[in-house]
């Protein structure tokens, strides 16, 4: 019996030992990137080291994609979020996209193997997917400081961060320089309006319609840009509710019914629906039939991208106000985005589905509701 | 002197009040080797007083010695090592082998972080083919009759190689062939030295091999001493409240049994 | 002679040690799979290259694949395994029950909230480990404060105590899970209640290995006196066992085992249930076989688990899931053939 014993303990103690060895290999490993290298710092104030130039990016995240685009850097893609690979716009427009790897799908999930698999140079993250690629691999991470709060000035500002990291600092002024074009362009329509004669706006998301981005939230300057207000105004979803990302609050029938918005913005069902619905027939949007589904273009618009940032104050105010800009082309205007800043050629065709919310439903299901 | 077994003042109440008491003031001694036959009728207490003299169960007060030595100052192991206690009844929730349950009775000689050696499962064996079982060994326990469920848990406290065994109701359950084969066995053991109490309905038991006998009623012993003498027809009637005769039997047997009398008529043809 | 109820093609000695040689076969085939499959030649050299030292014939991927990420979920599912099985088959000895699992005490619903509440207050995966396993750990002492009678803890009185906290503990997390926090946090939620290897860092792992193998050691050095204590209390005490002492052990090394799987991978149900049962099939009641064999058993099978959890899909199947929907299925079988041979 006790012979036994001592051959167990110590067949522990060695496996203990190789253990540790191998954990010592694993944490000595940890530095040392090969070649000419760079020091970068990111949003969190981290220093890294990385490969010079870039060559393999993993962009986690889903407004992340997007921002290949806008930085020209999209070629150099190696591992994105399954978002990206599912969008029907970036499908249509990308092909390359299909043979990508999309290792993250909703925040905090990771296919850690895949990832690694595709051998990048660095892995752009927010912090909760960083964290786990910083602890589960030796991939460089720059960490991305992003919130379902920020406002067009944190936009730019991720924008100049990205280039950053990507040495393309031209491409990202170009983006900021027609942001602002846009955003003046907006303001100056809509400023004269009078506070009484604002348009009520309500996002409705969800099935039940009563799902929607409170006062708190990067909506709300957008709504506020276009000349409306936002129904939920007061109402503050930041922080999270069991089963919807974080940023999207419910809200109730009744509170809807107090509002009663002028405008309906929806990501499911139909208009005809809601006509129908008793609840919903007394809401002066479904009276007036102002009803529209929300619009979506390589994402969806309920997050702050840097897509949603240009289109979607564009199309709010020209929807709420039609006789303000009556004399512009907005369909121009948006093809011109997809154009000069994404380097998407699309047809009229691509354009009014973007705006009329063709790609919203396209969309994978699920995206709307979680993250 | 192995197996002397000297019982004072013992008391027992599962709270403290007077009202809870189960019986006090017991009090008794054994030579080693004899046989003590506890009599009473239901709900009297004597498995307490068996579970206490045991230690299963602590008393409220009094002592149990054996040798000279008190119980209340031994660990449950050195006493499991001089007194084996087998239950009226016991459930196994896992269905081990005869075998592995008689194995159990070392405990007390194995160290806690041991399990039994080649020895310790001779020493069953041993007692298993005493008792008669041997063939039984590799049975699982939920495959055994009454019978073998009760001669196997005897076996295993044999194995403890106790001085003194307590068995309680040992028949019970049991056909006549089975309690017959028991109590030989009871008197073979007792006949090898080993001081043996046990708790029995059958206050016939008492006349089989039984050095002393006690009753136990109304919280204390009511009567104790030897059978011949203690167990009257008057004491028989005021334990179980019923007649019985205690007759004499000769031709061979030469011993007393007892008789319990009906109500009715004995038998149909007679006149009352 | 043919034992009923288990099986008799061979000795418990020799199913332990051919559970030991599934058991490396498992480990060695886990390292190699995966969403890339590597050669298993190649996957040995990486695994010995740090005490070796070897042309590396493979990539830098493919290192970190095999040692960064499937080495220590391999080494996680090996301890959690072991430890929920030796946790389980010791519980359903000490409460006389084959139905009870190691959670009965309430100790991963205790777990669960200390987690909950450190991922809200904290941000840290230290102090998530730290206060899980400290929850764990009260939530068992506050259920054997609750059942002491007499100053005896009677089994009775341990599973419904072990009942009322779980439930307390349960209806905290609930609470928790409404409260707003600034930052997405529910996937790390999720993760607690569904279980996962897949938050598992090397250095954790090293810290808490030692306190696996030692409650494993404990519960191995006293496991054949579980027979004793599986007859009941007054049996056992009559057989010379210190009673209350010996369950205390008992029930803090199982705890503190199970508490610390808990806080490494979350709530993975079923194993400590239906693993015991399974050797119980293979070698019998008897715990000086029935506690190694589980532990190896568990293991194997945890590992075996969690390779198809990262595998089959792209993304991660949560592996109480899977252990749920293997679980249940073969549980009701194995109920079902019981009570056909009885």
């Amino acid at each position: 019996m006790t012979k036994s014993r001592i051959l167990w303990a110590g067949l522990g103690i060695l496996a203990f030992a190789f253990l540790i060895r191998v954990y010592l290999v694993h944490e000595s490993k940890q530095a040392g990137v090969q070649g000419k290298t760079r020091t970068l710092t990111d949003m969190k104030g981290r220093t890294i080291e990385v490969t010079d130039p870039l060559k393999r990016i993993a962009l986690l995240g889903g407004p992340t994609g997007q921002i290949a685009f806008i930085l020209g850097v999209q070629d150099r893609l190696c591992a994105v979020t399954n978002t990206l690979k599912m969008s029907t716009l970036v499908r249509e427009m990308y092909p390359r996209i299909a043979d990508l790897p999309g290792p993250r799908t909703t925040s905090g999930s990771i296919n850690i193997e895949e990832l690694i698999s595709s051998n990048p140079d660095i892995a752009v993250a927010g912090d909760i997917d960083g964290g786990i690629v910083l602890e589960k691999t030796r991939i460089p991470v720059a960490i991305l400081e992003d919130s379902m709060g920020e406002g067009l000035v944190d936009i730019k500002k991720e924008i100049r961060f990205y280039a950053y990291v990507f040495n393309t600092p031209d491409r990202a002024e170009k983006y900021a320089a027609f942001l602002d074009r846009i955003t003046g362009l907006v303001r100056e329509r809509t400023k004269d309006i009078p506070e009484n004669m604002k348009k009520k706006v309500f996002q409705g998301y969800n099935p039940s319609h009563l799902v929607t981005l409170g006062g708190d939230t990067f909506m709300q300057e957008h709504i506020e840009l276009a000349g409306c207000l936002n129904a939920a105004e007061t109402v503050t979803t930041l922080g999270t509710q069991t089963g919807l990302h974080s940023g999207l609050g419910e809200v109730s029938m009744e509170q809807v019914l107090d509002w009663n918005p002028d405008i309906l913005v929806i990501n499911s069902g139909n208009p005809e629906d809601l006509s129908e619905d008793p609840q919903w027939e007394k809401i002066k949007a479904v009276r007036d039939k102002q009803i529209y589904f929300q619009p979506a273009g390589i994402f969806i618009f309920n997050r702050p991208t840097a897509e949603s940032a240009v289109i979607f104050p564009l199309w709010l105010a020209s929807t709420a106000y039609p006789e303000r800009f009556q004399d512009l082309c907005v369909n121009c205007l948006v093809k011109e985005f997809y154009k000069e800043i994404i380097g998407f050629d699309l047809s009229e065709a691509q354009v009014r589905d973007i705006l009329s919310g063709v790609y919203e439903m396209k969309m994978m299901k699920g995206i709307s509701h979680k993250g | 002197m192995a197996g002397r077994v000297d019982i004072r003042d013992l008391s027992f109440g599962y709270t403290d009040k007077k009202e809870d008491s189960i019986f006090s003031d017991i009090h008794f001694s054994l030579e080693p080797g004899e046989v003590f036959c506890l009599l009473g009728p239901n709900g009297s207490g004597k498995s307490t007083l068996l579970k206490c003299i045991s230690r299963v169960l602590t008393p409220a007060s009094g002592s149990v010695a054996i040798d000279g030595e008190n119980l209340n100052a031994m660990s449950p192991a050195k006493i499991a090592g001089k007194l084996g206690y087998v239950p009226q009844s016991l459930v196994s929730a896992f269905p081990f082998t005869v075998e592995e349950i008689v194995v159990m009775g070392r405990a007390s000689r194995i160290s806690m972080i041991s399990s039994p050696s080649k020895q310790d499962r001779g020493k069953a064996l041993e007692s298993m083919e005493k008792i008669g079982i041997g063939h039984l060994a590799r049975r699982p326990c939920n495959r055994l009759s009454g019978g073998e469920w009760q001669l196997v848990l005897i076996a295993r406290a044999l194995t403890q190689s106790p001085r003194i065994l307590l068995l309680d109701e040992p028949t019970s359950h049991l056909d006549l062939g089975n309690q017959v084969k028991i109590l030989e066995k009871v008197g073979s053991l007792s006949r090898d030295g080993i001081t043996i109490i046990m708790a029995s309905h059958f206050p016939d038991h008492a006349f089989l091999h039984a050095d002393q006998v006690g009753i136990l009623k109304n919280r204390s012993m009511a009567v104790s001493g030897k059978p011949d003498q203690v167990l009257t027809e008057e004491v028989l009637f005021s334990t179980y409240g019923i007649h019985i005769r205690v007759i004499e039997v000769l031709d061979g047997i030469n011993r007393k049994i007892c008789v319990p009398v009906l109500k009715k008529n004995e038998s149909r043809g007679e006149n009352p | 002679m043919h034992i009923q109820g288990r099986s008799n093609r061979f000795s418990p000695e020799t199913w332990i040690r051919i559970f030991m040689v599934v058991l490396v076969l498992v480990v060695l085939a886990s390292l190699c799979l995966g969403r890339v499959t590597i050669p298993f030649l190649q996957t040995l050299k990486i695994l010995f290259s740090p005490v070796l030292s070897l042309e590396p014939d493979w990539s830098e991927t493919t290192y970190s694949v095999v040692m960064d990420v499937r080495l220590p979920r391999i080494l996680a599912g090996l301890l959690v395994g072991a430890a929920l099985s030796i946790s389980g088959a010791s519980f359903q000895g000490v409460f006389q029950n084959p139905l009870v699992s190691p959670h009965i005490l309430g100790v991963a619903a205790g777990a669960g909230f200390g987690a909950a509440l450190a991922i809200l207050f904290f941000d840290n995966i230290w102090m998530i480990h730290l206060i899980s396993f400290l929850f764990g750990l009260a939530s068992v002492a506050m259920t054997y404060a609750l059942s002491r009678v007499y100053k005896m803890t009677p089994v009775l009185m341990l599973v419904l105590s072990g009942i009322v906290v779980g439930s307390l503990f349960s209806a905290l997390t609930s609470l928790l899970k409404y409260m707003a926090d600034p930052m997405n946090k529910m996937p790390a939620i999720v993760f607690w209640l569904l279980g996962s290897l897949n938050h598992v860092s090397f250095k954790n792992l090293l810290i808490t290995l030692p306190i696996f193998l030692a409650c494993m050691a404990v519960l191995l050095l006293v496991r054949w006196r579980i027979n004793l204590l599986s007859m009941g209390e007054e049996d056992a005490r009559s057989l010379g066992i210190n009673t209350e002492a010996l369950k205390a052990v008992i029930i803090l090394s199982a705890t503190i085992a199970t508490a610390s799987a808990v806080c490494i991978s979350g709530i993975i149900g079923w194993i400590g249930i239906m693993i015991p049962h399974i050797g119980r099939l293979i070698v019998g009641p008897d715990h000086k076989y029935l506690l190694p064999i589980s532990m190896v058993i568990g293991a194997a099978y945890l590992v075996a688990v969690d390779t198809i959890a990262r595998t089959a899909l792209t993304t991660e199947i949560p592996i109480g899931i899977l252990t749920a929907v293997f679980g249940a299925p073969v549980f009701a079988f194995l109920l079902r053939k019981s009570q056909k041979a009885s």
